[in-house]
């Protein structure tokens, strides 16, 4: 009896060297909050932050964000331009995966989506591979070959990252994307079993999933993500022990909240690589004036929207290019400084005057300066935003009428009938700004939305995008930099720092990198598992 | 009872009459606004400053008066009860004078009419309506009034059928009145205690359904209502977070209870001098 009690307790004494001790708990039924309700479950023609957060569970995308943020291959294993001439590019997509009906993942997939949105109109999609000719699957059945029309430095990196792979099988017969039946029919980490618009969305977790790329994951069972209305509401679920993590980034006030609590709750945060800007609808005819573009530009008080509207949670941005990208904005040309009575000169020099003394000027013709801010009512802090620019506003005789909405009512309003007057909108990254801020800022683009047109910026950003050169870029990006403060087509205004909040009660291994989603990103969520 | 004797009746309940000042307080803050203290815009560098000699209610995240909102919120308040009262009183009233005078198909057409919207969800057909129709203080006052006449109506249905039975309208049936003098002057002046009662809870309820909607983020963001006070303050977290600006919250609390429990206290008071039966 002695020996084998002996026996007992040196095997658990070795446990811990054997490694078994160290186990990842596997199993549970992980529950995170989201702010606001994604827009559509159409990968292809969404693009609000909750959408694509879905949409990253269920299509990781062919290329990532590493902690430095630099981008990566993931779903690809490779891709490289076949030589200088940027004329034709190898992409080799990972094996082993499987769409959540059965069928594999292949090269056929990823040809027809380029296909698909060089020859369809397929929302964003059709915009970054605008300068794609055609692709084509090699024998292995997992190499595709990109054949361009005419170059594009970023084509790879851009389109990898935003552009989600189709089923082909599924898909094959679509004509109009804009109205298909899509398909929830991902080739992630996690399945959509179920959702309530409004309330759920509920996956399961593909097991054995992250095998080829070594990963044990996903640990858990099950993730269901819980709709918000606001992100008080969700911190105050996540303090409940109700959710464990929340998907969309948090305000300084409600950051002090959950760390205030203390552990188990944490708060991990990271540089924006993204920007909020104020954006003018041309078809404004008012707005349409650079005169007034101009001087709502220079009564911007960016120092107040620190330090007052998100309580230092970020810093000032006063180039077209994101300070975060340091190299491309050191000496560029900045928007117009707070000056508000030139601001109030030049109005008053170009006919833009108060005829009946209520405050607001009117134009020649009669028309008040009086627009509508429309603004999404789940970006923090948007109240004490749009209140500060409403105050700056009138400081020069333009009058603001706030209209905060939805994220569905927002994307319908602003990125689909393109009927606002103002906008405000936090970009979640907008990257590779050395290759072109085309995607946002060509007329074009199908994220301009502010609807203006200027050759000289085009111009330059095909150029941009053209140039394999990195000195050569850089220098036309300045150049680009220049053009656009003169244009205005939008005004930037602030990078913010990113803050996500979890709790480490139930669940642990969250990890958090430059993006989208942050500790709600698949991949964080491929190494989430269950406290022992 | 004339208007002499429900007067005296009146001013003898001091419970009525604390009401009564209350609210013509509230009333009067809202309509001399301008007079009391600048409408807060913009912001400011005194953030989430508690109670002082210069802002008797503290300040909110943009350093604005909180006290300088209660004040322009009264006047929203005031507002959307009286949008409000005015459409529930353009629809309940004839349609309640109709249905409970002529009784008939036409009656019972009526009255299917309001047995169906009062079993609708008011506050979620509200924020339907306040939701299509687009956020603006006037908007949201309509939406509360559609939403509230069917109460009204059920009220002035039942005052006019017991009225219709009563020997002096068919005396003036019989001196050959016409249908329009005898529901406009004999009948409505008879129902206008009860009316006079549901639309003093007309009124609370509809600052109440404005705040709800303010809070909801469905008012207007661009007029001070107490709602939209509350709202701000639950946005950044000032219910909750720690040390706490209980300013913030409290006072415009303060106000919507106090001008909901006073109309409360009004309608009752009108009640019970019409009916003292009924105390």
């Amino acid at each position: 009896m002695k020996r084998i009690l002996a026996i007992f307790v040196c095997m658990l004494l070795a446990l811990p060297v054997l490694g078994i001790a160290e186990e990842t708990a596997s199993g549970g039924d992980l529950i995170v909050g989201m702010v606001g309700e994604p827009y559509s479950l159409n990968s292809w023609t969404s693009n609000d932050l909750n959408s694509g957060m879905i949409a990253n569970l269920l299509y990781p995308g062919q290329v990532t964000f590493n902690e430095n943020a630099e981008k990566v291959p993931y779903m690809l294993e490779s891709y490289a331009w076949d030589d200088d001439t940027l004329m034709s590019a190898t992409l080799k997509l990972r094996e082993g995966f499987y769409w959540h009906d059965g069928e594999p993942l292949t090269g056929e997939d990823l040809a027809f989506t380029i296909n698909t949105c060089v020859n369809k109109t397929v929302n964003f999609g059709s915009d970054y591979y605008s300068n794609v000719d055609h692709a084509e699957v090699l024998e292995d059945g997992y190499t595709v070959k990109v054949y361009m029309k005419t170059p594009q430095v970023n084509m790879l990196t851009k389109a990898g990252y935003w552009v989600d792979i189709m089923p082909e099988h599924l898909l094959r017969d679509v004509e109009d994307f804009a109205t298909c039946e899509y398909p929830t029919i991902g080739y992630g980490p996690f399945k959509l079993e179920d959702y309530s618009q409004g309330e759920y969305y509920t996956f399961s977790a593909v097991k054995g999933w992250g095998e080829p790329f070594g990963l044990e994951g996903p640990y858990l069972d099950t993730l269901t993500v819980r709709i918000y209305a606001d992100a008080n509401s969700a911190v105050l679920a996540l303090l409940s022990g109700e959710i464990e993590a929340i998907t969309s980034t948090l305000a300084v006030s409600l950051q002090n909240q959950v760390t205030n609590a203390g552990e188990p709750y944490a708060v991990a945060t990271v540089p924006s690589l993204g920007f909020g800007y104020f954006g003018f609808s041309y078809a404004n005819e008012l707005l349409a004036d650079n005169v007034v573009r101009k001087a709502i530009a220079q009564c911007i008080d960016r120092d107040a929207l620190i330090n007052i509207a998100i309580e230092g949670g970020g810093v000032k941005m006063e180039t077209p290019i994101s300070p975060v990208y340091s190299t491309l904005v050191e000496g560029a040309a900045t928007f117009p400084a707070l000056d508000v009575e030139a601001a109030n000169a030049e109005l008053e020099a170009a006919g833009y005057i108060d005829r009946d003394g209520d405050g607001i000027r009117e134009s020649e013709s009669g028309d008040p300066l009086s627009f509508a801010l429309t603004c999404r009512n789940n970006t923090s802090n948007i109240d004490a935003i749009s209140n500060i620019f409403k105050a700056n506003c009138a400081e020069i005789g333009v009058n603001i009428d706030i209209n905060i909405v939805d994220p569905a009512t927002y994307t319908d309003l602003v990125t689909k009938q393109k009927t606002f007057d103002i906008n405000y909108i936090e970009w979640g990254v907008i990257e590779d700004c050395d290759m072109g801020m085309t995607s946002i800022y060509h007329s074009t683009a199908t994220m301009n939305f502010m609807q203006y047109q200027n050759d000289e910026i085009d111009a330059l950003l095909d150029e941009i995008s053209a140039t394999a050169d990195a000195d050569t870029r850089l220098e036309l990006t300045y150049k680009f930099q220049e053009a656009f403060v003169e244009e205005l087509p939008v005004v930037s205004v602030l990078v913010r720092t990113n803050a996500y909040a979890y709790s480490n009660a139930n669940y642990t291994g969250w990890s958090l990198k430059p993006g989208l989603y942050g500790v709600c990103d698949a991949e964080s969520l491929l190494n989430v598992h269950a406290v022992q | 009872m004339n208007q002499r004797t429900f007067l005296q009746s009146f001013v003898r309940n001091k419970l009525g009459m604390v009401g009564l000042f209350v609210v013509l307080v509230i009333v009067l803050v809202g309509i001399c606004a301008p007079l009391i203290t600048p409408k807060p815009t913009g912001y400011g560098s005194e953030i989430l400053m508690p109670p002082s000699r210069e802002h008797p209610f503290g300040t909110d995240n943009l350093g604005l008066d909180i006290f300088g909102e209660i004040v322009w919120g009264a006047r929203a308040s005031v507002y959307v009860s009286a949008i409000a009262v005015c459409f529930a009183a353009a629809l309940g009233l004839p349609l309640g004078l109709i249905s409970g005078y002529f009784g008939g198909r036409i009656g019972g057409v009526i009255d299917s009419l309001i047995e169906i919207f009062m079993t609708l969800p008011m506050m979620a057909l509200t924020i339907v309506i306040a939701a299509v129709a687009g956020s603006s203080v006037t908007n949201v006052a309509i939406a509360i009034g559609v939403t509230s006449w069917p109460s009204l109506a059920r009220v002035t249905r039942n005052a006019t059928m017991r009225v219709a039975e009563m020997p002096f309208i068919e005396v003036s049936r019989c001196l050959g009145l016409s249908r329009r003098t005898i529901l406009g002057k004999h009948v409505l002046i008879n129902v206008i205690g009860p009316v006079m009662v549901n639309l003093t809870l007309v009124m609370a309820t509809a600052v109440l359904s404005e705040s709800g909607l303010s809070f909801l983020g469905l008012g207007d963001p661009n007029t001070w209502s107490w709602g939209l006070i509350l709202k701000k303050a639950w946005d950044t977290g000032a219910l909750v977070k720690s040390p706490n600006p209980i300013w913030w919250w409290t006072f415009p609390s303060l106000a919507i209870m106090l001008y909901v429990v006073c109309f409360n206290i009004l309608g009752n008071a009108i009640n019970d001098t019409l009916n003292p039966k009924a105390r």
